[in-house]
């Protein structure tokens, strides 16, 4: 059974139609490629499936659970399933890199621990494994600002993996990173799909690194996604 | 080998805007001089005067410092009425530069009131403020301390709110897609960043209102100020060279503090 399915998605800004009856569906321990041109809406559908934006129109499900329409505590909740990480990082520049993966679990932590930033050491100890499966164990105490982007990248995804989301959903995570790093990046993407069974869904501009990595390659097209063959991306589409 | 040229053409102004340029001038030059015959500035006037401020400044030496005593302690006042003043329009802001920054509060019911309300807390000096309190909780300090602490209330909750908003969003959109509640995101995604900032704009407020408590005395909100007051009142001129030295070593002292803070804080 799939772990996100989402359905007849729909977003227009202005009067133009960026989304226009998206249809995606993601099996546990697959890692789908989005490909697309800049431009194209893929910020804006991972926008739409993270719903930090609301689409239009559509349904998107988690585990066969309805996540369109919920609110409040019921949608913060569901977002636990749902890891992001994003292409300019997002971490918390002036927080360590242990304290920025800790923001993964802040949803298990009481309020008053949140506000006086008082950590249980199972968390705390959580946070640390999920760097150090990330390769960074001898960054742990290191502000997020010091590190190198290949670095902070990782941090966001031991943010993910910290949250134990079902869900990794990565938005163009290797843009702004060499071609070394990135192929470092997605290939540890890929095996946490495999070792942690998460549905990673991972905007690139690269269709030789959606070759490379990914199960299965989407593009996104004129607002819709159309199927290609993980073996041969048409480069003409992207 | 032809010059290469492009077919831009940059945009030239034309005649009727050059026109309202040269009528925007003529109206701010009005608008300069009737400000200066309205605020009555008169060179003669000052020329006049300037020997009997001579003669009042010979006369302010040497300095009487035979209630120095008395002075420290209504300096200590004055420090104290800006210090406490401060600390309490940082209370006051806390929730309110939340409701004012639109990237917190998107709800325009909450924000577009406590905009107006800082509006008018920003725009009523901490002066008026204690003329007006001095007749609600009588003469002395407390009046003072808490004009300064609407008045610094408004400019602060503006001026956080201000830097709130310039805080890049991505922090705040990863921190939510944690399932945490707006409280954790603010503490955790938020507060961290813009925390020096913030402590910053506090400690220009506190330096900012011991300047503006030295003056409050005039009104009857104690502080030096009063001291002043009496001493120009008297004429007591080397009574009030004494009160002005005190008030200078207090300001660049605070200055100096609250500006070293500040860089070790940014």
């Amino acid at each position: 059974m799939p772990v996100l399915v989402a359905s007849d998605l729909t977003k227009a800004f202005g009067g133009r139609r960026v989304l226009d009856g998206v249809a995606v569906s993601v099996a546990a321990g697959t890692f789908v490629a989005v490909l697309g041109e800049s431009g194209a809406g893929k910020s804006t559908l991972f926008r739409c499936l993270s719903r930090l934006i609301e689409p239009e129109s559509g349904e998107i499900s988690i585990d066969g659970a309805l996540y369109t329409g919920l609110q409040g505590a019921r949608l913060a909740a569901a977002r636990r399933q749902v890891g992001v990480v994003f292409q300019q990082f997002n971490l918390v520049r002036r927080l360590s890199a242990l304290d920025n993966v800790l923001a993964g679990r802040l949803a298990d932590v009481p309020l008053w621990r949140v506000m006086l930033h008082q950590f249980d050491l199972a968390h705390v100890q959580q946070a640390a494994a999920a760097l150090e499966a990330v390769g960074l164990g001898a960054q742990i105490e290191q502000r997020a600002d010091t590190l190198s982007g290949g670095q902070q990248q990782r941090v966001a995804i031991a943010r993910a993996l910290a949250q134990q989301s079902r869900i990794l959903l990565a938005d163009e995570p290797v843009a702004s990173l060499d071609p070394v790093t990135a192929a470092a990046i997605l290939g540890l993407m890929k095996s946490l799909a495999r070792s942690r069974g998460m549905a990673v869904v991972c905007a690139l501009h690269q269709p030789q690194l959606a070759a490379q990595f990914a199960d299965r390659i989407v593009v996104l097209k004129n607002g819709r996604l159309e199927e290609v063959s993980p073996s041969c991306p048409t480069p003409s589409v992207v | 080998m032809n010059d290469p040229r492009s077919v831009y053409q940059p945009h030239r102004r034309s005649r009727g805007e050059q026109a309202g340029f040269v009528v925007a001038l003529a109206a701010a030059a009005v608008f300069y001089i009737v400000c200066l015959r309205i605020a009555e500035v008169d060179p003669a006037r000052l020329w006049a005067g300037l020997p009997r401020l001579a003669k009042w400044a010979a006369r302010s030496w040497p300095p009487d410092a035979s209630e120095f005593g008395t002075l420290l302690y209504r300096a200590g006042q004055t420090i104290a009425m800006g210090t406490v003043g401060t600390s309490f329009g940082v209370l006051l802001a806390a929730p309110l530069c939340l409701l004012a920054a639109r990237t917190v509060t998107t709800s325009a019911w909450l924000s577009l009131p406590s905009r107006a309300l800082l509006n008018v807390l920003r725009g009523i000096d901490s002066f008026i403020f204690a003329l007006l309190l001095v007749a609600a909780v009588g003469l002395g300090p407390f009046a003072g301390v808490l004009g300064l602490a609407l008045h610094a209330a408004g400019s602060i909750a503006k001026l956080w709110a201000e830097s709130i908003e310039t805080i890049a969003p991505g922090p705040v959109d990863a921190v939510t897609m944690s399932g945490a509640g707006r409280l954790k995101v603010i503490r955790f995604a938020l507060l961290p960043d813009v925390l020096p900032s913030l402590a910053s704009i506090a400690l220009y407020m506190w330096e900012w209102s011991i300047r503006a408590s030295t003056v409050l005395g005039v009104v009857g909100a104690g502080g030096i100020g009063q001291e002043l007051k009496n001493s120009v009142d008297l004429l007591q001129f080397d009574r009030v060279l004494t009160i002005l030295a005190i008030v200078l070593v207090i300001v660049t002292a605070i200055d100096s503090a609250s500006a070293w803070l500040r860089r070790r804080l940014l």
